[in-house]
């Protein structure tokens, strides 16, 4: 029974998704393993190279692992599929261009939203004479 | 001053709203044409019909259309018939995209062949080269052989007028 639920389970297609493959070294295992994390599959817009079943995301893992093998950098290899496929590829987007506001604006709005919140905390309420005799009233002091 | 204060949320959501909408409206799934103005691929392919290797960049004769389509791709069918009729005013190369050869060959003895030549892209490495999601996808070249723009998905004669009519100014469908 045991071994069967193991076969079922090893039996999923994310799990079959991952191909062998040989590096020269960890830390070339380790640069493929994050590159296809970070980069999304054109095909399945919501899953990364590394994840995805589809025929294209095979593709391009294997082209992402043919350029670790010749030892490029992240930059390089993200740069190729990049001309390719435009900024989309990247789920971790570059700071600048078109994707700017996308870093700024949520600092910004945070920032917005400290000044209002600091300006209507620290906002003077100044109690008139006659809010102050109402209370008094209310809590039943007596200032005579 | 304070009277302001409080109409800031108010506009910075009318602002958001405004961008949702538009997003609404947009496609997610189209993708631009990142290799707009670039030069067509150098990468060396068999060509479908044995006449050995070559290149987009070396075979291509520009102004034409380049079609991505396989033998497993339903549009592709759907796309064909407007292609033949397209072939007899505009050169169309194919990029037969991961397939089988002998598949591909007796599709185009089937419902006729309108492709100038095709590479046969078995592995789909020159697919990535074009940037290509799927199939199909058509490519649009210019005189001096740089890419234009590209399509996703099937062309007919509404998405003929809209895109590519206006770089073929002769050609009457």
């Amino acid at each position: 029974m045991k071994r069967l639920l193991m076969l079922w389970i090893l039996s999923f297609p994310s799990w079959a998704a991952v191909d062998p493959q040989v590096f020269d070294s960890a830390a070339q295992e380790q640069q493929y393993k994050s590159l296809v994390m970070e980069l999304r599959c054109p095909k399945c817009q919501n899953q990364a190279i590394g994840s995805s079943d589809a025929p294209i995301a095979n593709d391009m893992r294997a082209k992402v692992y043919e350029f670790v093998r010749q030892g490029q950098d992240n930059e390089q290899i993200i740069g190729w599929l990049e001309q390719r496929y435009g900024e989309y590829i990247r789920y971790k987007p570059s700071f600048g261009g078109s994707t700017l506001w996308l870093w700024l604006l949520p600092p910004g709005l945070l920032i917005l939203g400290a000044i209002v919140g600091a300006r209507v905390l620290t906002r003077k309420r100044a109690l008139t004479a006659e809010d102050r005799a109402e209370a008094d009233q209310l809590l039943g002091i007596d200032r005579g | 001053m304070g009277k302001l204060w409080y109409a800031l949320p108010v506009v910075v959501a009318l602002g958001l709203g405004m961008l949702f909408s538009k997003g609404l409206e947009m496609d997610p799934n189209a993708m631009p044409t990142a290799l707009a103005d670039q030069p067509l691929p150098s990468l060396q392919v068999e060509r479908l019909d044995g006449s050995g290797a070559g290149s987009p960049l070396a075979d291509v004769k520009g102004p034409a259309l380049i079609n991505v389509w396989a033998t497993w791709c339903i549009s592709c069918v759907v796309e064909h018939p407007f292609l033949v009729q397209l072939s007899e005013q505009v050169p169309i190369y194919g990029l037969n995209y991961k397939d089988q050869n002998d598949a591909a060959q007796q599709w185009l003895v089937e419902k006729q062949d309108p492709y100038v030549l095709n590479w046969a892209d078995q592995s789909g490495q020159l697919g990535l080269e074009f940037g290509v999601t799927g199939a199909p996808e058509t490519y649009l070249v210019n005189a001096q052989g740089r890419i234009v723009l590209r399509h996703q998905g099937v062309v007919d004669e509404r998405v003929w007028n809209q895109k590519f009519a206006e770089y073929f100014p002769g050609v009457t469908l």
